[in-house]
């Protein structure tokens, strides 16, 4: 595996291979990235320091043969969180990536002025981004995509330039590695974007293998998962709104009467203008969708972002979700937590903690669309009170004393997606535990308390072995690095599956054992990571609403 | 949640990691997984 070391500071770029050890005991994505950076961090560095490492990774599976193989994956200390991030991205980027001869980008320091990495099979080089400063997601990306024909790239928008603490690195437009922050690092880098373009052949072991296997899951998803390709993410609406799951105004309910106006239905029936997919993917799970109202045209939303700027704002309203998912995309912000922070906005004007004198003369409440747009534009832009809304609501609340805390929905700084733990106890633990916050991604305790009803989804009781084989097994994924879609609908979650698909990229002979060990090292890593940083027990807990505040109707129960 | 059920829970996940009480990774646990940092 090779890597490429770009010294933004001295303006310098190294190639180092992997120690085979190391790939082979950590494979490569999030577990190879998180140990690189508990290695080259300074311990309890702070986030936006330029010594601050900033990892682009891929895995041994990435741009490979097989199926859903379009991930990379982003590693760094998160400024909102102050733990170890890794967020995921799909697309093109990632392959193309791959084509170049590398494995991973670390980057360090500070450029002097902006500036754009730019590797092809000549290598890599740093390019003046002046005129690229200041302009959208969008128009980045049209700029550099024109610019360097056949080329991809990851790039940020101003949320990224200015700092806002859960800004998203974004390729292919619409595609985001998320959630932490990644983009705010980025930014504080001088780093516009990471323009790739390769031709070379990607190393695979096993090329028929990958291929065969690519069949087998095309045919799995057609038959089996035809109702996820149609609607995509947007059907979890009408699971989690039957069910008393969706977060609702803060979290203060889990019930939306409404909920099927901004459901898969809706969305597909009224918005769906075509679907859309990563590379090598046979799900087409992505949907580009329309707003007549506000004339905008977007990839998405996702179901997190239909719940949390939708019923956890008391938001009925799909075009104003689907203009905020498009707004947030081209300034290059996670949507979860900047919806999540606008609804701690709402309930702290709720409570009076608020007033308009605060947010420069806008009135905050429940199902207010037209304010909820208004917040993520001044966030974009970070304006007025959207600079505090860029902190997240963590650093929202402590701004307005202790009694607001109690508002802030997040564990470990991270705002919560759209799963309400009350309801899928088992996801409390999950959310608790994850050492980047309240993920939905790194255990789907929701599968099977919720979409498979194989567990009792009332008690968090036993709920410990599933999770940790869970932890395991998505750690795997983001190592190889595979998207959890594609592992769940074409690979069932199965560890023989990913020992199969292990073996065929790498040709290591892996045993289960093996593979098991792998998810195990990189989550335990993390775990050191932020227990390093200062994290403790004390952070693996959520907020008191959650313990005190009942909203699961016990009828329900039965 | 049921916060002692919660508490509870959580030390059981610890412990099927070979954590400490305090959520720390034991010796051992790093050294099964040849950990070295």
């Amino acid at each position: 595996m090779r890597l490429l070391r770009v010294d933004l500071t001295a303006d310098k770029f190294e190639t180092t291979e992997v120690p085979k050890d190391d790939a082979v005991k950590f494979l490569g994505g999030r577990g190879l990235a998180a140990k690189i950076l508990y290695q080259e961090n300074k311990p309890k560095v702070d986030p936006f320091d330029p010594e601050n490492r900033l990892i682009f990774m891929t895995g041994p599976y990435t741009g490979t043969m097989g199926s859903f193989t379009a991930f990379y994956n982003v590693t760094t200390k998160s400024p909102l969180t102050g733990a170890i991030l890794s967020a995921h991205s799909g697309g093109h980027w990632g392959p193309m990536f791959r084509k170049t001869g590398y494995d991973g980008i670390i980057f360090k320091g500070k450029a002097r002025k902006p500036v754009y990495l730019l590797l092809t099979d000549d290598g890599p080089e740093l390019k003046d981004a002046s005129d690229l400063w200041g302009k959208n997601v969008f128009e980045t990306i049209d700029i550099l995509q024109k610019r360097h024909e056949k080329a991809r790239a990851a790039v940020i928008g101003p949320a990224g330039e200015k700092l806002v603490r859960y800004a998203a690195i974004m390729n292919d437009h619409h595609r985001a590695a998320g959630r932490g922050g990644v983009g705010a690092v980025m930014g504080s880098k001088n780093l516009k974007a990471v323009v790739v373009h390769g031709t070379r052949d990607v190393p695979q072991a096993d090329e028929e293998k990958l291929k065969e296997t690519f069949k087998t899951a095309t045919a799995t998803v057609k038959e089996k998962s035809v109702a996820f390709s149609k609607y995509g993410t947007s059907m979890v609406v009408g699971i989690t709104g039957k069910s008393g799951v969706i977060p609702t105004r803060n979290f203060q309910s889990a019930h939306f009467p409404d909920f099927e106006k901004i459901g898969g239905d809706a969305f597909v029936n009224n918005h769906v203008t075509k679907n859309t997919a990563c590379a090598r993917c046979p799900l087409h799970c992505g949907k580009e969708a329309k707003s007549d109202v506000y004339g905008s045209t977007t990839e998405g939303p996702e179901y997190e972002t239909l719940a949390m700027f939708g019923s956890n704002l008391g938001n009925s309203s799909l075009d104003s979700i689907i203009h905020a998912n498009h707004l947030c995309n081209m300034y290059g912000m996670d949507t979860i937590s900047c919806a999540d922070t606008i609804a701690c906005a709402y309930e702290l004007f709720e409570k009076g903690i608020l007033s308009e004198k605060d947010t420069g003369g806008v009135k905050l409440a429940w199902g207010d669309h037209e304010a909820m747009l208004k917040l993520v534009e001044m966030t974009g832009k970070r304006e007025g009170f959207g600079k505090l809304i860029g902190e997240g609501s963590r650093r929202l609340a402590a701004a307005y004393g202790p009694e607001a805390g109690k508002y802030a929905m997040n564990v470990k700084g991270m705002e919560f997606p759209g799963y309400d733990p009350r309801g899928i106890q088992g996801m409390a633990l999950a959310f608790a535990t994850s050492t980047r916050g309240a993920c939905h991604l790194r255990a789907t305790m929701y599968v099977p308390e919720l979409f498979q009803g194989v567990l009792d989804r009332f008690t968090v009781r036993g709920k410990a072995p599933t999770l940790k084989d869970l932890h395991q097994l998505f750690t795997l994924y983001d190592s190889m690095v595979l998207c959890k879609f594609g592992a769940r609908n074409a690979f069932a979650n199965s560890w023989d599956n990913m020992l199969m698909l292990c073996n065929a990229a790498t040709g290591f002979g892996y045993t289960l054992e093996d593979i098991k060990k792998i998810g195990a090292r990189g989550w335990t890593v993390e775990r050191m990571f932020n227990l390093r940083e200062g994290l403790t027990k004390k952070d693996d807990t959520l907020p008191e609403r959650l313990f005190t505040l009942p909203t699961v109707r016990r009828r329900e129960r039965s | 949640v049921n916060k002692a059920d919660f508490e509870k829970e959580l030390e059981e996940y610890y412990k099927l990691w070979g954590w400490s009480a305090e959520g720390v990774p034991s010796r051992e646990a790093l050294d099964a997984l040849e950990i070295r940092l």
